[in-house]
């Protein structure tokens, strides 16, 4: 009797151990009223959260590093480094940012390449001795214009080329582009609006001519000759090539009907031929892929940030302490190389330093945060967005609160290579917090 | 060898279980958390009286002056398993909790009377509430906002006492008693979702004092009086304070300083009438003089003198059968309690029933405990805390020796 009392009495003991052993008592709603005579505020959510966002309007900037090791960023100010895709080295001033030292990159968004291949029949109207007047590459776009400004407002044309037999500046540079110009919207009058870039004012334009001449020329002598065409190599090999980019990150510029139009005056008349683009993906399906997969390149990707919201809200209330700070980065898709090599590690820093390539700035990616994704879609998230918590980062800045932090992006394969990654504008969000209790012993 | 073996296990389970109760949200009211009761098993199932007890099972935990009466060595632990449900307005939520209610134990020194010692809980801080709320940061994302207080600890004493029968007229008992209390209370806030960061204010306290126990007992035929008084002295409380938030991972302040702290004196009175050997009536009366604690931390509400009674009666069917069937001897306990908490306008109300069951070859007892208690503040008439318990008590004791004025 008395060891089956002492066993009973051990194993209720034991199990009672094994209760206090567990995860601690769930807490309780119940009691708001007594809780609040104690601890008034306390839990008051108005007193206690204070949530901040921002749309993609607080990026001022983006641009996109070079890879590691390949290449430097451009030092001359009137130069910017906009960005690198497969092999093409992009270069040219930007408009915008004329003799601005700070601005070092402009935004790569999506570049859509373009080629024109000259052939005989596209010279229908040109005839030696006519001088180029104007030298346009106009294309139409589908585009929402009720959410955005004009299309040529994020646009701008670049000349490229990977041969060295063109005439500058399609030689410019063996795989190199250029900054020809910026596109601007123009009527027709008839078929609505499309684009016009202007080409008349730029090295292109004579470029373009002395093309033309030196083909027709050799057309011409061709034309004596029934043989083979001594004209054919060039007719092969001559082509033009430009790139679009468009800086518009949040939407996709969908172009159609890209054309180059050559004006040519002779005498008082004016004559114009119009040539077709060079079918390399020239489908819209085709058009929108390579777009989506040229948005931000194997590289690190660099949002500049304009924090205001995040320390204005400090400013203008009893909330001074940030008790979680995200980017969320929507849609966020990553392209990897390899089918099976789909999880991704981004790594990135927010930091008030800008990099440049030029100076010793503090700014150092081995400090930055990684998350490691599966499949784009984080805790909490409703949709395909990154998450990136950065209140760690900017704990930092919580004195100074500099106006612009810079967010640094890479994305890294399992294999450890920078991944091809459309990195859409991120967004801001915070919940800012404050220790105003008082403790019963002050 | 299988005692010794058993003895040890006994000891091991019991230092796994927790000392503390099932959580309280009218305990954030008290200075100390909610009282808790420390009495040995037959006193716990007669409402907790046993400062006129005669029982040496209860060693010097209900009085000190019980250690005189003991003429054996004797141990007595209980462990409980509580049930606590809260209620208000708005709905009701339970929570489960497992603890060690106490451990005496009595040697006696022959004629120079008997030393004892003791371990009791005297309160528990543990409350955890906590508030959830979605909160509209990005309508992309879904995100929880949470505020919580979360309070652990409580309090504790050890005893070691001596008693002394005074010609078994009068017995006296003395205990010098060390008080420790710990308490850690944060206020967290915290978002769940696409954003996880936590801060927290926490800030805790920490006290040790020395304490004084001392009981009289005085058996008058049939009935016997007692009176049992405990005092604590001011000591220093060390307190601290940490703001811990997602800076880092390091503390954004930290903040320390001592306070000056004195629990309360108590004061208790008792009756205890063995109407025939079947029947045992006792009844206790008392005050824990909390306008006597001080504290430089700010009192939640006004304090009290909390007044206490209690009381229950033991019935054994057939206690002086020389071959009693078990059921004859089993101890059937009811009591009741009655008792002010420390702050204005709260109260706890107990009942409970226990059984006895005698292991007579070793002259122990195992009790079984069950108890129901319900407490309720005047000021938030809606709000209940009603507490289930089921409580396991060992007593044993052996005699060590044979007293030269006792023949068969």
């Amino acid at each position: 009797m008395q060891k089956k009392v002492l066993k009973s009495f051990i194993a209720f003991a034991l199990l009672l151990s094994v209760f206090s052993c567990s995860e601690p008592d769930t807490s309780t709603g119940v009691g708001l009223d007594l809780v609040e005579d104690v601890y008034p505020g306390a839990l008051s959510f108005e007193d206690n959260f204070h949530a901040i966002s921002a749309g993609p309007s607080m990026v001022v900037d983006s641009s996109v590093l070079p890879r590691d090791g390949e290449r430097v960023l451009q030092k001359r100010t009137d130069t910017l480094a906009v960005g690198t895709f497969d092999t093409i080295n992009a270069t040219g001033p930007d408009p915008d940012d004329e003799g601005e030292e700070d601005t070092l990159f402009t935004a790569i968004e999506s570049v859509l390449n373009m080629s024109f291949s000259l052939h005989a029949s596209s010279f229908k109207n040109f005839r030696p001795g006519d001088s180029v007047s104007s030298v346009k590459v106009i294309f139409d776009t589908l585009f929402d214009t009720v959410r955005y400004a004009s299309p040529s407002t994020y646009l701008k044309l670049y000349s490229c080329s990977d041969t060295a037999d063109m005439e500058e500046p399609f030689r410019a540079r063996t795989s190199s582009a250029k900054l020809l110009c910026t596109p601007t919207e123009e009527s027709d009058g008839a078929d609505g609006l499309y684009i016009n870039a202007d080409l008349s004012e730029t090295e292109a334009a004579s470029a373009v001519a002395a093309t033309f001449t030196s083909l027709l020329s050799c057309l011409e002598e061709d034309s004596e000759d029934d043989g083979t065409s001594p004209c054919d190599s060039i007719v092969d090999t001559t082509r033009l090539h430009f790139i679009l980019f468009s800086n518009l990150s949040s939407s996709l510029i969908t172009v159609k009907s890209i054309r180059m139009v050559v004006s040519y005056n002779r005498d008082t008349s004016q004559y114009t031929d119009s040539l077709s683009r060079t079918v390399l993906s020239d489908t819209i399906d085709a058009c929108r892929a390579f777009s989506i997969r040229s948005r931000d390149i194997r590289s690190t990707t660099v949002f500049k940030m304009d924090m205001s919201v995040l320390w204005d809200a400090m400013e203008e209330s009893t909330f001074d302490e940030i008790l979680s700070a995200s980017f969320v980065v929507p849609g966020f898709v990553s392209y990897s190389e390899n089918d099976s090599d789909t999880v991704s590690a981004i790594r990135y820093l927010l930091s008030a330093t800008q990099y440049r390539a030029d100076s010793s700035l503090d700014l150092r990616m081995d400090s930055a945060a990684s998350i490691h994704n599966s499949t784009g879609e984080l805790a909490g998230a409703k949709t395909d967005s990154l998450v990136l918590p950065v209140d760690f980062f900017l704990q930092h800045y919580i004195s100074r609160r500099p106006r612009f932090c810079y967010l640094y992006l890479q994305n890294f394969s399992k294999s450890g290579n920078l991944q091809q990654t459309k990195w859409n504008k991120p967004r801001f969000k915070a919940v800012l917090t404050t220790f105003f209790q008082k403790s019963r012993y002050e | 060898m299988m005692h010794k073996r058993t003895s040890l296990l006994v000891v091991v389970v019991l230092f796994l279980c927790r000392v503390v109760s099932a959580q309280s949200i009218l305990g954030l009211h008290f200075p100390m958390g909610m009282p808790a009761s420390g009495a040995a098993g037959p006193s716990l199932s007669l409402g907790g009286a046993g400062v006129a007890v005669e029982n040496d099972f209860l060693g010097l935990t209900g009085n000190p002056a019980n250690l005189g009466l003991s003429g054996r060595t004797t141990f007595s632990t209980a462990v409980s398993g509580d049930v606590i449900t809260l209620e208000d307005k708005n709905g009701a939520t339970k929570h489960y909790d497992a603890n060690l209610r106490m451990f005496s134990l009595t040697i006696p020194m022959g004629r120079l009377g008997a030393l004892g010692c003791s371990f009791e809980p005297y309160s528990s801080a543990a409350s955890r509430f906590a508030l959830e709320e979605a909160i509209d940061v990005d309508e992309l994302l879904a995100d929880t906002a949470e505020l919580g207080v979360l309070q652990s600890g409580g309090a504790m004493s050890w005893q070691i006492g001596w008693g002394y029968s005074v010609k078994k007229l009068l017995r006296v008992g003395i205990a010098y008693s060390y008080f420790n209390f710990n308490r850690f209370l944060a206020l967290s806030r915290e978002t769940r979702g696409s954003l996880n960061d936590r801060s927290v204010d926490s800030t805790s306290v920490r006290f040790s004092t020395s304490g004084v126990r001392a009981g009289v007992q005085v058996p008058l035929g049939k009935v016997t009086v007692g009176l049992r008084g405990d005092y604590y002295f001011m000591n220093s409380a060390s307190t601290s304070r940490v703001l811990t938030g997602t800076r880092d991972t390091s503390d954004i302040m930290k903040g320390s300083r001592s306070i000056d702290f004195k629990p309360p004196p108590a004061l208790f009175g008792g009756l205890s009438w063995q109407i025939n050997p079947q029947w045992l009536a006792a009844l206790d009366a008392g005050v824990v003089m909390w306008d006597r604690f001080y504290s430089e931390e700010a009192s939640v509400r006004p304090l009290r003198n909390a007044m206490r009674a209690c009381g229950g009666v033991q019935f054994i069917p057939a206690p002086d059968l020389l071959t009693p069937k078990l059921h004859e001897v089993i101890q059937y306990r009811v009591g009741m309690r009655y008792a002010q908490l420390p702050a204005e306008e709260t109260t706890e109300m107990a009942a409970n029933f226990g059984l006895g069951l005698p292991m007579q070859s070793k002259g122990g007892l195992f009790d079984i405990i069950f108890e129901y208690a319900r407490r309720s503040d005047a000021r938030s008439d809606d709000y209940h805390e009603n507490l289930f318990s089921l409580k396991l008590g060992i007593n044993g004791g052996r005699k060590w020796y044979q007293s030269s004025s006792e023949s068969y």
